[in-house]
């Protein structure tokens, strides 16, 4: 049996002048079980009041209390406060209100009499099902996250610091300063913005309590007030901050320029830079959007955007050994390989891809003309013997990065050439023998003991070189040297040759002569046309190439079949071979068949034939340049190395380590036949493996891979492409060459290499040449350095992440971008800032003279919902105000004209300010819109609408700065995102009360300071941050959080774990424990609003003092 | 020891509940040795005044709804003769299927005011509304389920009839029963009365489809949808009454890849299940405009009848009948109980 | 006289609607004495149980107020509100609630004006509508 008291208020009249409380009191106190007294009094809210119900709870041990009067809004608080003085539970305590939502509003005083006794009815029996619920509490961490290290974060930082308290202030850009340290001079006092902040930022950057975290953004935030874990993502500066002296050698060899952003594009930065001179961090860093597309395309990942920067600077020597840092052989390699890089390459999408390839074989030849291509020492000689079996690509690959390692190095190969197909599968016409020496002796001066005509096998094996000879390491390199030979009926006849033999034999000498004979190739690789094209410098009559692809389909390389065809070798496309047609043995022809697909729907090479479409072919040779395979013979049971079902040798795919310990494989043995670069690769790959293999036993080093930059073609690049042609490549001419081995590519001039360098993009920013790394004395410079998440934890977080300027152009009409003298006011600030660009003189960007008069349009984006914002800028008038009277400063004797809108001066001395620029700078306030910026003369108009005086006005200008409205940052969305924060329709984060609670959102431990929340000027920012800083320490003076016990609790036995709540929560309060299968609700980030208890389909959540049996109590109450 | 006397009969219902009965394969022979079945009109022809001449029986089981003025006698009489009264499957316990006539009003239902004619033999007259068994006689024993499954029939003979058998049959009947009903079931003695022969949670505890996050985009149709086999069917886009029906089945519907329609009734903590299941679906619509509401919600048809389909004449708050007071929690009668301990 | 008083329950939003209410007392607002207020933390906390049961208890008529979508004092409590209404509409007509009966509406609370207006206007429908009984045989 409960013991429910209920009071009812009269109000004075208020509620009794239209309630008649003492009947419902009567019937009340009659008729209700639970109801152990009920009383009414003139104000229940007065002591007296208050007394009778306390005094009650004692007399009459009452354990429930409902108290009938004015809106719970108002003396909930009071009433609850009051119960619990006489030792009862607040949560047990019911108001009714029975004054805003009956007295105050009905006419009828029976009907309002009937609708109270109602709602009292309904307080009672709702609260006899209230519980007594407690208040919780948890520890606060006290340390604080600011984001963004804006004038507004680092006044908050700093004030939090200067408290004795960690701060965290992490910003997005290189240096802190935000807006403000951009600026030149601030309104009203005309003080020196960078005066005044220089000597914060120090502060910050000094001061023992904040970590500063630049190039950061946060992440993911979980947690509560008091206790938030946050993932914060950091970019590397890839100079140390320590070592740095902040000399700036660095910025006389940078090759790169860029765009500033600080400077507003008015001037070029280089990737390392420092804006100016006072900032903090005070040391250089480096920008790097990521991996550029050439170097991630390439399978030996070459840095080509960095050695064609080097080359377009005429760094050639140092090109070449970035080069060789992943490729040895620039000369072979810059002329045959498959160029993935320049497929990849953005300027293609703009209009020819950089000559990548043709530039590195210059870099490669040019060193040997200039005779200066000498190996460089081998730092530190080690004893360890390494075997390396075959000396193509992949083999010769690993033993020249094994010989930089300092290891012995022996290679054994069986051919009485080295280089593998590069000496006998690549006929001269591309890579003369010349030149492939050169690559080969190049490792020999190494040190490299290359043995030729020693072929692996019985006498030598694999065991033998590793258990006999004393070889530590054996790296197998052999490449896939023999043709494929297709079952075709009639193969056998005399006059039928394959391919890649056939190559390999009249590089050694002995292929069957086919001079003067018709020559049918079949094939559409790049083999067949090898083949061919040799078989015409052999000597034959007519050459015809077969092949079962469509010219598009061809896996052959366009400029191969393009020269192919040059040399009048005809290409049939989509036929196979039926049949090799003999007579008495010797090819007479071939029979065709039509190929109705080559590859099937998912691309695999899976050709069909139309058997009936069939045409005969005469010729005297036949040449299957089909594929080639690896020769695995030479192996012995005793090598224990293991094979796939492909007969390729099995590896480990990260270090190339086969099933035998200390034996490695790579290159055609591995992938089956592959690309030269791929087979360099591999080399390398392997190189590095044997060397951890040997230093550290079976060690595996994984490197971080770094994110490629986005393949398609930005607004900045294309403003960096140099209008330079792509250089074609000097060739001989068809009829000449075709009869003879003679090189046909004959090689760029450096002046060409330099101007392919020029026309890089700079696709990754920094192109990570090293230039500084050699230059940077105390030795700062760590390209090496990757991105890294940190994890911190905080107990709140102020969000100061600031406004970027409004794009004008948006108003094309302004001209902003077409005519370089229409700028913005953030550039105007830089043009008149002693650091900036011109060295702080007011000067015009087209021809850097001093501008004798200067049009300001207002509102530029703001106030114009139809194309802009809707929200005014706040600034821009004072702003336009304050440069107009810089520029009368730089020029006494400048005309200044402003058209505007209205002029906003709400501010302390704004208006006194905005007077004295009209009066005594005589500036020409024009009230209208600018309706077009033109040039005439040489001079830019500006027609726009006189609203005052009425009429078109047309005024000359020298300059024309636009006033631009301030809008949210970019990615003021991930930060919404990441933090649970909501934004308001023009993408500025909410307060949790636009008068009251200015700073505070509506997510308790988190705060705005600065123009995050609107735009703002600096004091206001400054006095936000210092409101948000207040706000923190008022947590951390707390030092614990009160967890509000309105919360919703799960019933884990009903819960039958269906997530439908898990998606709904704001707050992601709730989690889904995989271990009880039921849902699990964090009581500190639940905020009680019940979302998920009405969506339970088993009602297995309630949230307390909300319960459906309270609510379904007090509906029949109110109908009962 | 003296056989239980058991009395078994269906109103208006399909006998789906009677074969299941008939169903318990091996079990059907230690229950004529049980029981002795005194009337069974369907197996045995028995008549009515066969039932009035013969003594007191233990156990009634009447399955089916109560359509007509006759089914709403049987269930009186049985009650007055029966010590314990079960009502067997979705239709007796909650009005089932033939609950649904109750969304139209009397007058519009031609076919079932036709007027027998000469030859044909003359027709119970329909009543104005459809129910449950409960909310006409006190109901001691709610066995739900279209039709109920053997393991819980089984569970209820073994409790009613107090002849545990063999423990392999025990943990049958006892397998997903409650821990108080298991117990009964193996005891062989009769659970407090009112004990709903099922589980408590509802059918996605025991439904073996992973659960991810659910947005529901828009009503599918199975047989307009390729299912993807492991995934919960609502989050597929299938109006599953699983989240809020109750367990038992062991999710042998959805297992298949057939939606829940809810032949258990509501799950044990709610009072309505059609608002639950409104709330748990609409609440996760992926929709944040009123129009993209609204082109959802187009596309589901005939809520009440996929809502309720089984409850509404006995669990719709705004269709439903009240159940009539049964006898409070007191422990089973006091016969039973002795069978119980002689077990 | 004696018309038939509908007696309608009303849910009102703790931050909005039940504000707008006070604001309506406040000044002086008059208004139909029909409405019988709930307050919850939230629309999105309103459980169409609730609804059910207050017509089942004999209510006439069913409304739930909360802040405009967007102003959500738990940041989007009132979506899933605005999300159940139309299919719980939907089955409490299959059900016999006469279109009228079963409202939700928006009310900030800078809007006591226009909680006034509904609730008087509602108050009127439902007047019209007569007293709700659930569908004849049920």
């Amino acid at each position: 049996m409960k013991k429910i008291g209920v009071y009812i208020c009269q109000c004075g009249t208020n509620i009794a002048g239209k309630v008649d409380v003492a009947k419902i009191a009567e019937e009340i106190g009659a008729e209700q079980g639970d109801v152990a007294v009920c009383r009414y009094y003139k104000y229940m809210c007065s002591e007296p009041g208050q007394k009778m119900i306390r005094d009650d709870i004692e007399a009459l041990k009452l354990d429930h209390v409902v108290e009938a009067s004015c809106s719970p809004k108002m003396h909930e608080p009071t009433f609850r406060n009051c119960v619990a003085m006489a030792g009862m539970n607040p949560y047990q305590f019911e108001m009714v209100n029975i004054r805003e939502h009956c007295s105050w509003v009905s006419e009828d005083s029976e009907l309002a009499t009937q609708k109270a006794k109602d709602l009292v009815k309904a307080g009672i029996s709702r609260v006899s099902h209230h519980r007594p619920l407690q208040i919780e509490t948890k520890p606060v961490t006290k340390s604080v996250l600011v984001v963004g290290g804006g004038i507004a974060g680092i006044t908050a930082a700093l004030k939090v610091a200067n408290a004795g308290y960690p701060v965290y202030l992490v910003e997005k850009e290189e240096i802190i300063g935000g807006r403000m340290a951009q600026f030149d001079k601030t309104f009203p006092t005309m003080d020196c913005a960078g005066c005044t902040l220089t000597p914060k930022t120090s502060e910050v950057g000094r001061h023992p309590n904040i970590e500063i975290l630049t190039k950061s953004e946060i992440q993911e935030v979980e947690g509560f007030v008091g206790n938030f874990k946050v993932r914060v993502r950091q970019q590397p500066r890839y100079v140390s901050t320590e070592k740095c002296t902040g000399c700036g050698d660095c910025l006389q060899v940078c090759p790169v320029n860029l765009k500033s952003s600080f400077e507003v594009g008015l001037a070029t930065r280089h990737p390392i830079s420092r804006p100016f001179p006072q900032a903090i961090p005070n040391t250089f860093s480096i920008i790097r959007a990521g991996m550029p597309p050439c170097q991630a395309a390439c399978p030996a990942g070459v840095n080509a955007q960095g050695y064609m920067t080097l080359a377009g600077a005429g760094k050639f020597a140092e090109a070449l050994a970035l080069v060789r840092q992943r490729m040895p052989f620039a000369s072979a390699c810059g002329r045959i390989c498959v160029r993935p890089c320049e497929t990849a390459c953005k300027r293609g999408q703009i209009d020819a891809p950089l000559a990548i390839c043709q530039t590195k074989r210059f870099l490669g030849d040019y060193a040997v003309e200039q005779a200066m291509d000498t190996p460089p020492p081998i730092p530190e000689e080690r004893p360890e013997r390494i075997a390396i079996v075959g000396a193509g690509p992949s083999g010769m690959t690993a033993a020249y990065y094994l010989r930089q390692q300092g290891y012995q190095v022996t290679v054994f190969e069986k051919l009485p050439v080295a280089g593998g197909m590069l000496a006998v599968g690549i006929p001269e016409y591309r890579l003369p023998k010349d030149v492939l020496g050169r690559e080969v002796d190049y490792v020999r001066q190494m040190g490299v003991d290359i043995r030729l005509n020693s072929p692996i096998g019985p006498g030598m094996t694999i065991n033998d070189l590793l258990t006999r000879d004393g070889y530590k390491a054996v790296f197998v390199g052999i490449g896939a040297t023999q043709a494929v030979r297709l079952p075709v009926p009639g193969a056998e006849a005399q006059g039928v040759l394959w391919g890649v033999d056939y190559l390999k034999d009249v590089r050694l000498g002995g292929a069957p002569s086919v001079a003067g004979k018709r020559v049918a190739v079949i094939g559409g690789g790049n083999v067949a046309m090898d083949v061919a094209r040799t078989a015409l410098r052999e000597g034959a009559a007519a050459v015809t190439t077969i092949c079962l692809e469509a010219a598009d389909e061809m896996p052959a390389n366009a400029w191969e079949v393009q020269e192919a065809e040059e040399e009048s070798i005809p290409i049939v496309h989509r036929r196979g071979v039926k049949q090799v047609l003999a007579a008495d043995g010797q090819v007479t022809g071939l029979e065709l068949k039509a190929v109705s697909r080559v590859f099937d729907a998912e691309g695999r090479f899976a050709p069909e034939y139309l058997e009936d479409q069939v045409e005969t072919h005469d010729t005297d040779v036949v040449i299957f340049a089909i594929g080639q395979k690896t020769e695995v013979s030479f192996l012995s049971e005793a090598d224990g190395v293991q094979l796939t079902e492909r007969g390729l040798i099995q590896v480990d795919p990260e270090t190339l380590a086969t099933s035998r310990p200390g034996v490695f494989a790579g290159g055609d043995a591995v992938l089956g036949p592959a690309t030269f670069v791929q087979a360099v690769a591999q080399g390398r790959k392997a190189a590095v493996a044997i060397h951890n293999f040997l230093q550290y036993g079976h060690l595996r080093i994984v490197e971080p891979q770094e994110r490629a930059v986005d393949p398609a073609v930005t607004e900045e690049e294309r403003l960096r492409a140099k209008p330079i042609p792509r250089h074609p490549m000097p060739v001989l001419d068809p009829a000449t060459r075709k009869t003879s081995y003679a090189e046909i590519e004959l090689g760029f001039s450096p002046e060409a290499a330099t101007e392919e360098g020029l026309r890089c993009l700079e696709c990754g920013l920094c192109c990570q040449c090293g230039e500084c790394v050699r230059k940077c004395g105390p030795g700062a410079v760590e390209l090496n350095q990757t991105e890294c998440l940190r994890e911190l934890e905080v107990g709140a977080i102020i969000v100061a992440t600031g406004i970027k300027t409004f794009d004008p152009k948006a108003y094309p009409e302004y001209g902003f971008g077409k005519y370089p003298d229409v700028i913005t006011n953030l550039q105007f600030e830089r043009l008149c800032n002693a650091s900036g660009p011109t060295g702080g003189k007011l000067l015009k960007p087209s021809d850097g003279t001093v501008p004798k008069s200067i049009a300001f349009i207002q509102c530029v984006g703001s106030r114009d919902p139809a194309r802009g914002l809707s929200q005014c800028s706040k600034v821009c008038c004072m702003i336009s105000a304050k440069q107009l009277s810089i520029f009368k400063h730089f020029n006494p004797e400048g005309q200044a004209y402003v058209f505007y809108i209205d002029n906003r001066a709400g501010g302390k001395g704004y208006e006194e300010f905005l007077r004295r620029v009209i009066e005594e700078d005589q500036a020409h306030y024009i009230r209208g819109r600018v309706a077009k910026v033109f040039q005439e003369g040489g001079r830019l108009v500006l027609r726009a609408e006189d609203s005052l005086a009425g009429g078109i006005v047309e005024v000359e200008a020298d300059m024309v700065v636009l006033a631009t409205g301030l809008v949210p940052q970019d990615d003021y969305l991930n930060v919404a995102r990441a933090l649970n924060l909501a934004a308001d329709k023009n993408g500025f984060f909410l307060e949790l009360h636009p008068k009251l609670g200015p700073v505070e959102t509506s997510l308790s431990g988190i705060y705005l300071a600065g123009a995050a929340q609107g735009p703002k000027d600096i004091p206001e920012s400054v006095a936000q941050g210092g409101a948000a800083a207040a706000e923190v320490l008022t947590l951390f003076a707390r030092g614990q959080v009160q967890v509000e016990p309105t919360i919703a609790l799960v019933d884990a036995s009903a819960c039958t774990g269906c997530k439908t709540c898990v998606g709904l929560c704001a707050y992601r309060a709730i989690s889904f424990s995989e271990e009880q299968k039921v849902a699990v609700i964090n009581e500190a980030l639940c905020q009680g609003c019940g979302t998920c208890a009405a969506a339970c389909p088993t009602a297995a959540i309630e949230v307390q003092q909300f319960t459906p049996e309270q609510i379904f109590a007090q509906i029949e109450g109110m109908l009962g | 020891m003296k056989k239980k006397r058991l009395a078994i009969y269906t109103g208006t219902g399909c006998k789906a509940c009677e074969h299941a009965i008939l169903d318990l394969h091996y079990q059907v022979n230690p229950l004529t040795r049980g029981a002795d079945l005194c009337f069974w009109p369907y197996l045995l022809g028995s008549t009515w005044n066969e039932l009035e001449k013969a003594e007191r029986c233990d156990v009634a089981i009447y399955a089916g709804a109560i359509r007509t003025a006759a089914d709403a006698e049987a269930a009186a009489r049985l009650r007055d003769k029966a010590d314990l009264l079960v009502a067997l499957g979705a239709c007796a316990a909650f009005g089932g299927l033939p609950g649904l006539i109750n969304l139209v009003p009397p007058a519009d239902r031609s076919e079932s005011d036709q007027t027998p004619d000469a030859e044909g033999p003359a027709l119970p007259e329909a009543r104005e509304k459809v129910a449950a068994v409960p909310s006409l006689v006190p109901v001691d024993y709610i066995v739900p389920g279209c039709p109920p499954p053997q393991n819980f029939l089984w569970a209820l003979l073994q409790c009613l009839l107090g002849r545990p058998g063999l423990l392999s049959r025990i943990s049958f009947a006892a397998h997903r029963l409650p821990e108080a009903l298991a117990q009964a079931a193996t005891a062989g003695i009769p659970p407090r009365r009112g004990a709903v022969f099922a589980g408590e949670r509802a059918v996605c505890a025991s439904c073996s489809r992973i659960k991810q996050e659910k947005r529901f985009t828009t009503a599918k149709r199975p047989q307009f949808l390729e299912l993807d086999e492991g995934l919960c069917l609502l989050e597929q886009g299938l109006v599953c009454a699983g989240v809020a029906t109750r367990e038992g089945c062991g999710g042998l519907c959805t297992g298949v890849g057939a939606p829940c329609r809810g032949c258990y009734g509501k799950a044990e903590n709610i009072i309505d299940p059609g608002a639950k299941l409104v709330s748990a679906i609409s609440s996760t619509f992926d929709a944040e405009k009123p129009d993209e509401v609204a082109k959802i919600v187009g596309d589901m048809v005939d809520l009440s009848g996929t809502f309720y389909r089984y409850t509404l004449a006995s669990q719709c708050l705004l269709a439903a009948a009240p159940p009539v007071a049964a006898e409070s929690d007191s422990p089973a009668a006091p016969e039973a109980l002795a069978a119980g301990e002689e077990a | 006289m004696s018309q038939f008083e509908p007696r309608i329950i009303a849910f009102l939003c703790n931050w909005c609607s039940y504000v707008a209410a006070d604001a309506a007392g406040v000044s002086r607002l008059t208004q139909k004495t029909n409405t019988r207020t709930i307050r919850v933390a939230c629309s999105g906390m309103v459980d169409p149980s609730y609804v059910l049961k207050a017509f089942a208890k004999g209510a006439d008529g069913v409304i739930v107020a909360g802040c405009h979508p967007g102003d959500c004092h738990y940041i989007s409590g009132n979506i899933k509100a605005m999300r159940r209404y139309p299919l719980l509409k939907k089955l409490v007509t299959e059900l016999g609630v006469e279109d009228g009966r079963f409202r939700l509406e928006w009310i900030a609370a800078s809007e006591p004006s226009k909680y006034a207006r509904v609730i008087n206007e509602m108050t009127e429908d439902v007047r019209r509508l007569g007293p709700y009984r659930r569908p004849e045989g049920t």
